[in-house]
């Protein structure tokens, strides 16, 4: 089913670059319909490996990495192009517009963020693709609560980012307005849910390790992303940091979320640190 | 006092923040890339020893210069330590300067006219010029109000009444004023939400606050206990631990599935006895017991216990749900607000305001303003006087 859903993903990107060089109404519908099959044939997977482990799939960066696909096309389908269809279909003589456009292009790229992390998962080896019961560490219903809500919390950042780098690198048009609503919008859901993810954490730790914050790698990282984009709301609500400076800051913003999931572990080994998380 | 008047208002700055922010960010990233001396309840004696011969190994002679400027304790040290105190003097100093100003916001009414002039989005509904076949069909829908005969003061009333109705179906509370013929309508949504961001502000003092607390008052003991041995908890507790078993029970296919410790626990002169799991501590008069590791021993397994008292950690998880609590109502329930002012000939002056996170406003109003245009105009050749500036 992750097979499936690759596959799928390459086929929206696909459907997504041909509706960006040549607009009209049905590449851009092939490229929701392979966003949306990709994600219903993750959700089945998903489900399948969680029924076969006997537990949710949020056990090891593999996992993680799937959830965090999923979560990512999830949100992309009910938020990015959500707003600016109904930004589009308000304005005086919509109904005359021609479909396709900015909303579109905001699906492939949300579908080329999706693509870049599904690609990781793709890399893990055999022994974290493998299915194993759970660990004592990890028996509690905190696993849940921490890891879906980093999940979402990091999907959110990645769909803004994927709006980010379409404004970044995109001509201007006039649907400008709209891509950059969607993307406060994913911040909007991104930045709670990842306080969430933050809390739960510190809750979890407390009750596993007796201590609610020990300067983990992993915890300091996500306290560095946390700030990141709280250093976004503020610059966005007081300089006017719109446009193509919000766009850069949540790209920015994202290749941190990549380094904490991604990188970090990298850095832990290279200069010997130690980690309590295994993720 | 003058310049800590002035100081004070510059800390009060967001420009200043976001300096702050950035100069944590750039902070935390350095000392995460140092190993952090391990707690002082698990780093003594031998550990003590065996680490620090770690740190020789990976860093050579840099390894004093390291340790002298504080790198293997970085977030003990005082640069960060003076960057978090600057940062929660920021903050404490940027509500107490917001909170007047959007307090009178929130309870009290700005004037009508000056609202209407500078609100962001405006538009202007007139009724259907006379003698049209949209001023009859007008003149009509006024007849079949009940109770309301056609006339200039009616239309004015059925106006109000139907810009009333649509701001109410919109979730917006209406309060309805008359002044010089003139009615005021002012609809608005989530009003109280405008405090939620100096909420989330304060939860972030509250939180720095129970660290401290978890800092001054709070203390953590490592207990290894031989099978069938004791250790008192110390610290001025009289909790004593005794060490009654441990258990792995196993999966099928031989991995462990849990670490379990048998304990009996003497405190207040009462003995209980309990299981410690992993995440499953035991809590006792105030210090909670964690399993921290086990080693097999001839007479059988030897456990680790931290027992750990800590007074602000109730403080920090209050402070992170407020902090959750206030974020979550300013993006979801953001505040806006729709004025509308009736002339006595029935023209609508309608005038929007919304706060930074509702998304969907500007869309909002322009469905007010087209339902409001055809209801009022009650046809396609009914223009709207001013072109909707939104």
């Amino acid at each position: 089913m992750f097979v499936l859903s690759y596959i799928l993903l390459w086929a929206a990107l696909a459907a997504g670059i041909s509706s960006q060089l040549r607009p009209g109404r049905w590449p851009g519908l092939l490229t929701r319909a392979a966003t949306g099959a990709a994600w219903i044939a993750m959700t089945a997977g998903l489900i399948g490996r969680g029924l076969a482990a006997g537990h949710w799939p949020l056990t090891n960066r593999y996992e993680f990495a799937l959830c965090f696909v999923w979560a990512i096309l999830g949100l992309g389908l009910l938020l990015g192009p959500g707003e600016m269809e109904r930004s589009q279909r308000a304005r005086p003589g919509a109904a005359s517009a021609p479909v396709g456009g900015a909303e579109h292009g905001a699906g492939t790229w949300v579908v080329a963020v999706a693509l870049l992390v599904a690609s990781y998962a793709l890399t893990r080896p055999a022994d974290e693709r493998a299915i194993y019961p759970l660990l004592p560490a990890l028996r509690s219903v905190w696993l849940q609560v921490h890891v879906l809500s980093a999940a979402v919390g990091y999907a959110a950042f990645g769909v803004a980012a994927g709006l980010g780098a379409m404004r970044l690198l995109g001509r201007a048009t006039d649907e400008e307005d709209g891509v950059e609503r969607a993307t406060e919008q994913a911040l909007a859901w991104g930045f709670p849910c990842f306080t969430l993810s933050i809390l739960s954490g510190a809750v979890w730790a407390q009750e596993a390790w007796g201590r609610y914050w020990g300067w983990d790698p992993k915890e300091t990282w996500a306290l560095i992303v946390w700030l990141w984009y709280l250093l976004a709301f503020h610059l966005r609500g007081t300089r006017g940091w719109r446009g193509r400076h919000l766009a850069a800051l949540v790209v920015a913003g994202f290749a941190l979320v990549l380094f904490t999931f991604a990188g970090l572990p990298w850095l832990i080994r290279a200069v010997r640190l130690t980690s309590l998380h295994g993720f | 006092m003058g310049r800590a008047i002035r100081a004070w208002h510059w800390l009060a700055r967001t420009d200043v923040a976001a300096v702050l922010i950035t100069t944590a960010i750039l902070l935390l990233a350095v000392g995460s890339l140092f190993p952090q001396l391990p707690p002082p309840e698990v780093s003594q004696g031998e550990r003590l020893a065996r680490w620090e011969a770690l740190a020789a190994e990976r860093y050579g002679r840099l390894t004093e210069i390291l340790s002298v400027v504080g790198a293997f304790r970085f977030f003990r040290s005082p640069p960060f330590l003076l960057m978090v105190a600057l940062l929660a003097l920021a903050t404490l100093a940027c509500t107490a300067n917001r909170w007047p100003g959007i307090w009178r916001e929130v309870f009290r009414r700005p004037a009508a006219e000056t609202w209407l002039a500078t609100a962001p989005f405006t538009a202007t509904l007139a009724p259907p010029p006379p003698d049209t076949a949209a001023s009859r069909t007008h003149a009509d829908a006024l007849q079949r109000v009940p109770g309301i005969a056609s006339s200039p003061a009616n239309a004015a009333a059925w106006a109000s009444a139907l810009a009333s109705r649509s701001l109410r179906e919109r979730g917006y509370r209406v309060r309805s004023e008359t002044a010089e013929e003139m009615t005021h309508l002012r609809g608005e949504r989530n009003r109280l939400s405008r405090l939620a961001s100096l909420v989330a502000h304060l939860a972030v003092l509250l939180l720095l606050a129970g660290a401290l607390v978890t800092a001054l008052l709070g203390w953590r003991e490592e207990l290894t206990v031989t099978p069938g041995g004791t250790a008192a908890a110390g610290h001025g507790s009289d909790l004593l631990v005794r060490n009654e078993g441990f258990a792995i029970p196993r999966y099928a296919d031989g991995t462990p599935a849990n670490y379990e410790a048998r304990v009996q626990v003497v405190a207040g002169g009462r003995a209980i006895r309990r299981t410690v799991a992993v995440n499953q501590p035991l809590a006792v008069r105030g210090v909670h017991l964690y399993l921290s590791g086990f080693q097999p021993t001839e007479a059988g397994y030897a456990v680790t216990f931290l027992a750990v008292h800590d007074p602000g950690y109730g403080i920090v998880i209050a402070a992170g749900l407020l902090l959750l609590l206030g974020m979550t109502i300013v993006f979801a329930f953001p505040h806006s607000a729709v004025h509308a002012r009736i002339a006595a000939d029935g023209t609508v002056h309608l005038a929007g305001w919304a706060g930074r996170w509702d998304f969907g406003f500007p869309r909002r109003f322009r469905e007010l303003v087209a339902e409001l245009e055809r209801q009022i105009a009650r046809g396609q050749d009914s223009p709207v006087e001013q072109p909707c500036s939104c």
